[in-house]
């Protein structure tokens, strides 16, 4: 994550359980089948989220993914590597990016 | 790091366990009660991110709005009193950087102020690899100029200490032929010329010439000195007693005395003089007439040159290529005689002697040269 560009990143609830209130943090990539959490909150690799968030006109409510990989920087925030798990959901996603993409000339 | 945050809290109670957590991060934390305090020393305190507590007047967003529009980039972070994931993304999106959830401990707010700090904008670096090279060498160079000051100092003093110094010179060549007469001063050396009528007074050290006085109406052959006078022997056997002032004011002249001295000393009690060609030595009263109470026979060959002073009379003798020494008492008996290495130049005339602080001068002509120089007493 660049740092100086912390604060434009797509902000995000977290959902770990339904049993917990919902964590926040930001994304820092995203794509239809990955993407990159970046979060004050430390979670456990392997444990399975549901991200909302909004890009562009669409939002996602509930996007289930799978934490890959989990980094700690020098700051004390958390880096998740992301793979999303529903296919329905990634082709949603998929749409959207495109539609939120600049087109390419 | 620049480390000066802004707190905007109003409740004491949040105050103080927020300066506790941020002196234990160690930012320097400035509070403020409300926005309007915050947003009136924000310009003084320049911070580099704002803190908001949460559930205070006017809300988080507005606070943030406002702030923002004062300072566009500046990390603002909601301190949240409770965990609620859609305040939090909700600020965010309205441009918080992050919100810290309650309770509010060191371990929260931790990675909220290290990364609000990073953001404050462009990491700013002066070029330091540059500017340790340039410190290193200028380290090097310091300390090369050192070590080389050390050395130089260690060799100069080496060779101060242990080299050989110098020797003195003991003699001096005139920039005039043919001195009369010679007397020693306390730092300088007063020498009469005969041939250019003048009395050269020369800096003892290097006999540099320090005066020149003229003497137009005699021509000096000998000169004698004592604490506060001097006397100077003409051509035609007068000698005139001098002052010791800046043009040397004559306080006496006496007959001529016949044949005419050509040396002279005063030894603390008598005068006397001597006559090189008829061999004599002439003792006398220290008066203005300088009268005559004894003359003795110079005993050895040749007197070229005589002086004195309170215990023995010293002659110059080139037959014997030497100094002789003579009694006060009995100027008739030679006490000793030392040999003038000086007599080697065959064309050396010794023309001038004075003895002061167990050491002779002399002055005298080597060929075409006039030459001064000086030699321990001998013992």
């Amino acid at each position: 994550m660049s740092p100086n560009r912390t604060d434009t990143l797509i902000p995000a609830i977290i959902k770990t359980s339904l049993d917990l209130p919902p964590l926040w943090g930001r994304l820092a990539f995203l794509s239809p089948g990955e993407a990159e959490l970046v979060s004050h909150f430390e979670l456990p690799e392997g444990k399975v989220l549901a991200l909302t968030f909004e890009l562009g006109r669409a939002s996602f409510e509930d996007l289930r993914a799978r934490i890959k990989k989990a980094l700690r920087d020098g700051d004390g925030y958390y880096n998740y590597s992301l793979v999303f798990l529903d296919p329905a959901q990634s082709e949603l996603l998929k749409a959207a990016i495109a539609e939120a993409s600049p087109p390419l000339k | 790091m620049f480390n000066t945050i802004q707190v905007i809290c109003a409740s004491e109670k949040d105050r103080t366990i927020l300066k506790g957590i941020f002196r234990n991060l160690g930012a320097d934390a400035v509070f403020s009660n409300d926005l309007n305090d915050a947003l009136s020393i924000f310009e003084k305190a320049r911070p580099a991110a704002v803190f908001i507590a949460d559930g205070e007047e006017p809300p988080a967003e507005i606070q943030l709005r406002e702030l923002r529009r004062v300072a566009p980039f500046i990390p603002v972070i909601p301190l949240l009193k409770r965990r609620d994931a859609s305040r939090a993304v909700g600020l965010m999106k309205a441009g918080a950087l992050d919100c810290a959830q309650s309770p509010w401990t060191e371990e929260e707010l931790r990675p909220l102020y290290r990364k609000a700090l990073r953001l404050s904008g462009t990491a700013i670096e002066l070029d330091s690899t540059a500017l340790h090279r340039r410190r290193r060498t200028l380290a090097l160079a310091i300390a090369a100029f050192f070590a080389f000051a050390g050395f130089a100092g260690g060799l100069y003093y080496g060779f101060r200490k242990y080299s050989p110094h110098a020797p003195r010179p003991h003699s001096f060549y005139l920039p005039y032929a043919h001195p009369s007469g010679i007397m020693i001063k306390k730092d300088s050396v007063l020498i009469s010329d005969w041939y250019s009528q003048g009395l050269y007074e020369h800096a003892i050290k290097n006999f540099g010439i320090r005066r020149v006085t003229s003497l137009p109406e005699m021509t000096p052959v000998a000169m004698a000195a004592s604490q506060d006078a001097l006397w100077l022997a003409g051509t035609n056997g007068v000698i005139e007693k001098r002052l010791l002032d800046a043009r040397y004011t004559t306080a006496s002249r006496t007959a001529a005395f016949s044949p005419a001295p050509d040396s002279a000393c005063f030894d603390g009690l008598y005068f006397w003089t001597a006559n090189s060609r008829a061999g004599t030595i002439v003792k006398r009263m220290p008066g203005d007439a300088l009268g005559e109470i004894q003359t003795f026979k110079y005993p050895g060959q040749k007197l070229s040159a005589l002086t004195c002073d309170n215990r023995f009379l010293w002659v110059a003798d080139p037959v014997l290529r030497g100094l002789v020494k003579l009694s006060l008492e009995d100027p008739e008996r030679i006490i000793s005689k030392t040999e003038l290495d000086v007599y080697a130049s065959k064309t050396l005339k010794i023309t001038a002697m004075a003895s002061k602080d167990g050491t002779i001068w002399f002055a005298g002509e080597d060929g075409d040269k006039g030459l001064a120089f000086y030699k321990d007493e001998p013992k």
